[in-house]
């Protein structure tokens, strides 16, 4: 079943300079996706339109067999869920509890049942301890913890990441990481769309989309983006340690065809002395 | 971090901070319009005041409100306080008693009666503080805002969107640390540039102001859009159905609160009537001339 | 001369119920003109001691010697506080958040005001620290809110640069920039410190630590981790610092472990590494 297609896909702010021109995709559920690209290559736009945050005029999006219109809005953005960049402006509720509440009190859930899903998903995300915290005494990694239950507390089929750990520090970066990680083994079909400019993370998802100017310009398995020398210059994109590392081996004579871990490629050194 | 602490929650558990939050208001409201009862004479007046600011001082003790920050507050009235007194002592007022005369600058006769009148609406306007304070720092800003947004539903009825006022009103105090925090980054980073808030001439300090302002107003926006997407993303709807996570209880500890309140305010208002009837003291001439004239 | 950090200690909201302690008796010293990285987890103290060092905050005890000005927890004393802080200039993170003219070059020229320059010089000088930062004369007019994201900041670098500091402090350069974007800003650093600038980045980037710089200092929980060459950094244990070892140096440290002849104090990047595995070929 695929979880979002989009057709044609055009956008812009004001009317005349396009931010998306004619994005067209199709995600299968339970995918991790990575999505790529300089900033202002429209991948955070994307974000914002299948969540149906911006009004577009052209173009279709369909998210689990749902088109994007106004009547089916709340409908998908009950199956949609998004982590923002920053921490601090997606914190709305007084306390860590509150904020988990938000997402619920807007499904108009029952408070019993709110009152055990907070606990629940706090606790997943190994915020119980600190419910009745008000954000300013919480860390960036904390904060985007948080966000990252408000996200799944709503029980979502899809998870947005845009730049969720752009802002924070290698600590919490790691948290996050790992705790999304986590999430998509408890549930493997939740379909997971990354933005992210971390190569490393891009070049561990299922599937890469490299964006450039408002247009997808390639959607592959990482492996064969990273492979692809003639793109990689092209668009001045950076690459894993490496597959770099392997190319510079390369230029020295070593034969690195079949060798893509840096423990295969450290043993082929040590051993050829 | 910031120095602003006026008034800010602060997290103890006294029986206070249990009180239900529109309990609260409705007894602060109730202290606050006993403080402004007017009564004919000054010795009833010292009176009734004088109970009063024990019973604030008592309530303060029991609710863990510290008094540092109250004199921290105080210090910041000095200006006003400066303020009342020169009016109250230069405008003429005919009610003064002619006899009070405390001394003279220049030919104008400084009346005793114009300190009494200054120091008492200081001293009600310090008691004023002090309810402002046991409120505020018992009660979680958002407990207020959910009170608030409880006092305001009968307002429904003429179709008054109480729930968007209170989802505003409980954002805004969410905001308000990030901003402070926001303020003192921007002018940390002007103050690099060789911006000086604190001397130069006015020109220089608008341009200072203006150097804080402009890139503040423009953070928020952006800040306002992003939450605007959160909140969105999230499923809010303003005019959609709601559960609510946070509900109010009246405990009988509220009662009991609420029935001493009351019977303060009761015994005031007595007090107010007998006064009007029976007891027409002069106590500020007795003060002053040690001669009681009754 | 250096900067020497004596027996440095802040403490937040002294005497109150929310005391913290964010700087911890720390002495080390900055080397001039090099690029110094200053590292630690969030709260670990990093932005209290750059900000005293150009006075910003006084610190509770210990000092600070910068050329001809110490810093001491009596700030008052030091008369040249303006001076200091032409002389010592942090670009805050995200520094875009402090445009606030209606152009981008009378928004360069807004700092030199500040000490008096005439109109007409600054926005003279304030088209020279454009040019450094590779902001085109097109921009010159227009509005700093109309630019992109790395644009902007570039303008804002500008704003500090304009003041033609000696010691050059930026927090977090390239946070929220792409990779291509915060190339653009680390060469642009680079650039400034061959010009002689004594360079101080506070970053979470070990790559920028490892590539970038020639001295690193480690705070943890205020106190003072580390102060060296990058490469003694990463070969010592930092488990217990918020620092991800990159890929390269532990890479190279493998090689060395099994006995190929790595130099890792010299290894900066990709290029080096290749360099050396060439010669022991």
């Amino acid at each position: 079943m695929k979880s979002v297609e989009i057709k044609d896909l055009t956008y812009s702010y004001n009317g005349v300079d396009p931010i998306l021109k004619g994005v067209s995709l199709s995600l299968d559920k339970g995918e991790y996706v990575s999505i790529v690209g300089h900033n202002g290559s429209g991948k955070s736009t994307l974000a914002k339109l299948i969540l149906g945050l911006l009004p577009f005029s052209k173009g279709t999006i369909i998210v689990n067999d749902l088109e994007l219109n106004k009547k089916n809005l709340q409908t998908i953005r009950n199956k949609v869920a998004i982590v923002f960049q920053n921490p601090d402006n997606q914190f709305i509720g007084a306390t860590v509890e509150d904020d988990i509440a938000f997402s619920l009190e807007n499904m108009n859930m029952p408070r019993e049942e709110m009152i055990s899903k907070v606990k629940e998903y706090a606790s997943k995300v190994g915020m119980l301890d600190y419910l009745t915290k008000e954000p300013s005494y919480l860390s960036g990694g904390q904060k985007q913890r948080v966000a990252i239950a408000t996200a799944l507390v709503r029980n979502p089929d899809i998870l947005i990441l845009d730049e969720s750990t752009s802002m924070l520090d290698p600590n919490g970066k790691s948290e996050i990481l790992s705790l999304v990680r986590r999430m998509k083994i408890e549930n493997p079909n939740l379909t997971i769309i990354s933005i992210t400019h971390d190569i490393e993370e891009a070049y561990n998802s299922d599937k890469i989309i490299l964006m450039h100017k408002g247009e997808i310009v390639l959607t592959c398995k990482p492996i064969e983006l990273f492979k692809n020398r003639e793109l990689i210059n092209k668009y001045n994109l950076k690459v894993p340690f490496v597959v770099e590392l392997k190319k510079k081996l390369q230029e020295l004579g070593y034969n690195v065809t079949d060798k893509n871990t840096l423990e295969e490629l450290g043993e082929m050194i040590w051993q050829s002395k | 971090m910031n120095n602003l602490t006026f008034g800010r929650y602060v997290p103890f558990n006294t029986v206070v901070h249990r009180l239900d939050p529109r309990n609260k208001i409705l007894m602060m409201i109730l202290l606050l319009v006993s403080i402004f009862f007017r009564v004919s004479t000054w010795s009833t007046a010292l009176i009734l005041t004088g109970f009063q600011f024990l019973i604030l001082i008592g309530i303060m003790l029991l609710a863990h409100v510290s008094f540092k920050s109250l004199f921290k507050s105080l210090s910041m009235m000095w200006i006003l306080i400066l303020f009342l007194m020169i009016i109250y002592i230069f405008i003429p007022n005919p009610a003064y008693n002619a006899d009070h005369i405390a001394f003279h600058i220049g030919n104008y006769a400084v009346n005793y009666d114009a300190f009494v009148q200054a120091g008492y609406i200081i001293f009600r306007l310090v008691m004023m503080i002090m309810i402002t304070m046991i409120l505020t720092s018992t009660t979680k800003p958002m407990d207020l805002t959910y009170a608030l947004e409880w006092y305001m539903t009968p307002l429904k009825i003429v179709r008054f969107p109480s729930h968007i006022v209170a989802m505003t009103l409980s954002i805004a105090l969410r905001f308000i640390p990030t901003l402070l925090d926001e303020t003192q980054r921007i002018m940390k980073a002007q103050s690099s540039r060789g911006v000086d808030f604190n001397h130069g001439g006015l020109i220089r300090r608008v341009r200072a102001l203006i150097s804080l302002v402009i890139p503040l107003f423009v953070s928020a926006i952006s800040r306002s859009e992003e939450l605007s997407n959160a909140m969105e993303a999230r499923g809010y709807d303003p005019y959609g159905k709601r559960s609510r996570y946070r509900i109010l209880s009246f405990h009988f500890v509220d009662l009991v609160g609420f029935v001493f309140v009351v019977a303060i305010f009761g015994a005031m208002l007595t007090f107010l009537i007998l006064d009007k009837k029976y007891m027409n003291v002069d106590f500020i001439y007795w003060i002053f001339h040690a001669k009681p004239n009754f | 001369m250096a900067i020497k950090i004596n027996h440095l200690s802040y403490v937040y909201l002294q005497k109150t119920p929310n005391e913290v302690q964010a700087l911890h008796d720390i002495s080390f010293e900055i080397p001039e003109g090099k690029i110094t990285s200053i590292v630690g987890h969030t709260g670990s103290g990093k932005s209290t001691l750059i900000q005293t060092l150009n006075g910003l905050i006084a610190p509770t005890s210990g000092s600070i010697e910068i050329s001809d000005f110490i810093v001491t927890s009596n700030l008052k004393k030091l008369k040249k506080i303006k001076e200091l802080r032409k002389h010592v200039s942090i670009v805050f993170q995200f520094p875009e958040y402090q445009l606030f003219e209606e152009t981008v070059e009378k928004d360069v020229a807004f700092g030199l005001r500040n000490y008096g320059y005439k109109d007409e010089d600054a926005i003279k000088k304030a088209h020279e620290a454009l040019s450094k930062v590779g902001i085109d004369k097109s921009f010159y007019k227009r509005s700093p809110f109309e630019l992109s994201g790395g644009e902007k900041r570039r303008v804002a670098i500008a704003g500090i640069i304009v003041l033609e500091p000696d010691v050059l402090i930026l927090d977090e350069p390239t946070a929220g920039l792409d990779p291509q974007g915060s190339e653009v800003i680390l060469n642009l650093i680079k650039e400034f410190n061959k010009q002689g600038k004594t360079i101080i980045i506070v970053t979470h980037d070990m790559n920028i630590v490892l590539n970038r710089s020639d001295h690193v200092v480690v705070l943890n929980e205020g106190k003072l981790a580390f102060s060296g060459t990058p490469s003694d950094l990463f070969a010592g244990d930092v488990s217990s610092y918020s620092i991800d070892i990159p890929a390269l140096f532990s890479f190279a440290l493998l090689l060395k472990e099994h006995g190929v002849g790595v130099d890792i104090s010299k290894i900066k990047n990709v290029d080096d590494l290749a360099a050396q595995l060439k010669g022991l070929k």
